[in-house]
């Protein structure tokens, strides 16, 4: 039986984790999603941030174009 | 499993997922490939994710000039989303746009960067900037990364990066951390003999033979063989650091197989090297080769010790269980290395010889013909006799019979040797299954004993039933 952390670590990864990794208890299966979920969040958060800053570098007169471009 | 590959993993996807190789310990019960295939899920997932994102930004960055989206991407964007982005960007863009970044924005980029997914991109990066990143990066001791990108980059780049890099063990340890192995042995294979000594060097000098054997056992056979003779080669204070950070790391594992693959004369110096005949260093390879299967390669390592090592070795396996003693049987049958084992046999104790002569005793026909085939041919009467004195008499009058069949000449080699080492039991029953001319030498042969030992011989013939065989 799949253990809820290898299926939360699965979930993070948006497939199945690898087999071996069944082997794992609980509690490490955990750091690796836990360390996979951070990594996700951290990602989403410097999206955000990178496009708010670029789009301040963009000439006033192309911002909508790229604006409209990116968020379309 | 490999310890250092594991290791290797363990470091690549701690870099990944911002955790430290210590922070990962528990994955040294995963096997490297699993780990790997995580770290390589793991990055998928991530430039997958928001794929449609990164080339919706590829797309509007054609609407601004290079010159100004090279500030964008260095102030606002990050080496993060460049990385992410690149590989959507028309390659002739891309390649100009790195060229208006600076060297240390490309060296974070190229942290961040898969460059399995971004191959015509790196590969039309000019030489002359790639070697500033990679200079950049040996500064940083980012190994991992270079290694990931001596996978991606044509051969003759590397080979002037590398050139270009006169840190030895830098080197050592990119190549200890590049994926590719099959491009890895072409690489190693650029480098001078000259280099490669240095890079010896440097595993001492810098405490990374862990890593140096690594590298020795993921190239090719043919340059494993190279590297393995050329580390033999080196002075004593060098092979002995070797086999000190051997026992030290507990990687016998790693390190055997790589003993297997030197020439016999290199072989010979390793193996009867002061610091590999101890306890602790036997033991760990005779582990290594029950973990691995590896007697096959044990073996005739043994047979290139001294009496004196083959004495050690013999202890160190006799204390152990049956299960390796049913292994050097089954290794000298299928390998045809009867005389490494019975050489190894010879050393031990009395009490343990008795139970090897049994478990021999019970193994197949042909088996025992193919021992017999091996003693007689190499004439190893004297190694035999010990232990064949302890088998029952029937196993004894089969391997007779069928050395009969193979050397005519068998009734006197055995005698030579029951002589040489005063066991006559063997002889004896040799003699009795004799014709009658063979047995009429015997007078002669009993004049050139003591009378001690003929006294000796004659009691034994009676109390096998073959009074009338010694005079």
């Amino acid at each position: 039986m799949t253990s809820a952390a290898l299926q939360r670590l699965g979930q993070e990864l948006g497939g199945n984790a690898p087999a071996a990794l069944a082997a794992l208890s609980e509690q490490e299966l955990t750091v690796l999603a836990d360390a996979v979920a951070r990594l996700k969040t951290r990602q989403q958060q410097d999206l955000g941030k990178a496009l708010e800053a670029a789009l301040g570098h963009v000439p006033a007169l192309l911002r909508g174009a790229v604006r409209k471009i990116l968020f379309a | 499993m490999s310890e250092l590959a594991n290791r290797a993993e363990r470091q690549k996807l701690g870099q990944l997922l911002g955790l430290k190789e210590t922070d990962l310990h528990f994955l040294e019960k995963i096997d490297e490939r699993s780990i790997a295939a995580l770290r390589e899920q793991t990055s998928g997932m991530l430039f997958d994710r928001n794929r449609g994102m990164f080339q919706r930004i590829a797309a509007s960055s054609k609407l601004l000039p290079n010159s100004l989206l090279a500030v964008i991407a260095e102030r606002a964007i990050g080496p993060w989303l460049c990385a992410h982005v690149a590989g959507h960007m028309p390659t002739a863009a891309a390649i100009d746009l790195a060229s208006r970044l600076p060297v240390p924005f490309l060296a974070d980029t190229c942290v961040q960067l898969d460059p399995r997914r971004v191959q015509p991109l790196i590969r039309g990066i000019p030489v002359s900037q790639v070697k500033s990143v990679a200079k950049e990066l040996v500064r940083r001791r980012d190994y991992i990364t270079m290694g990931r990108f001596v996978d991606s980059l044509p051969e003759s780049t590397i080979r002037q990066v590398l050139d270009d890099t006169p840190q030895d063990d830098a080197l050592l340890l990119i190549a200890y951390y590049a994926e590719n192995k099959e491009h890895l042995s072409h690489v190693i294979g650029f480098l001078s003999e000259e280099r490669l000594m240095r890079v010896m060097q440097a595993a001492q000098d810098h405490s990374l033979w862990p890593e140096a054997l690594g590298l020795m056992s993921y190239v090719s056979p043919a340059l494993r063989t190279r590297l393995a003779d050329m580390a033999a080669g080196q002075n004593d204070t060098l092979l002995t650091g070797m086999v000190e950070a051997i026992k030290q790391h507990n990687i016998w594992n790693d390190a055997l197989p790589i003993v297997g693959f030197m020439s016999e004369p290199s072989r010979k110096r390793f193996i009867n090297l002061p610091a590999v005949q101890d306890d602790a260093a036997l033991t760990g390879i005779i582990a290594a080769s029950r973990d691995l299967g590896l007697w096959p390669t044990l073996l005739p390592l043994i047979d290139l010790m001294d009496d004196a090592g083959r004495a050690r070795v013999a202890r160190i396996a006799e204390a152990q269980d049956d299960v390796i003693i049913h292994e050097f049987i089954q290794t000298a049958h299928a390998h045809d290395l009867w005389v490494a084992a019975l050489n190894l046999f010879h050393h031990m104790q009395p009490e343990r010889q008795a139970a090897l002569a049994l478990l021999l005793s019970r193994n197949d026909k042909t088996v025992l013909e193919g021992l017999i085939a091996s003693v007689s041919r190499d004439n190893h009467w004297t190694r035999l006799i010990v232990i064949g004195e302890r088998m029952p008499l029937d196993v004894q009058q089969q391997l007779i019979a069928h050395g009969m069949t193979l050397d005519p000449g068998i009734i006197s080699r055995l005698i030579e040797a029951a002589e040489e080492v005063g066991a006559w039991d063997m002889a004896l029953q040799a003699l009795a299954a004799s014709d009658a001319s063979v047995r009429a030498q015997v007078p002669e042969v009993m004049q050139r004993l003591s009378a001690e030992q003929r006294g000796m011989i004659k009691h034994r013939a009676d109390s096998l039933g073959f009074s009338a065989l010694i005079p």
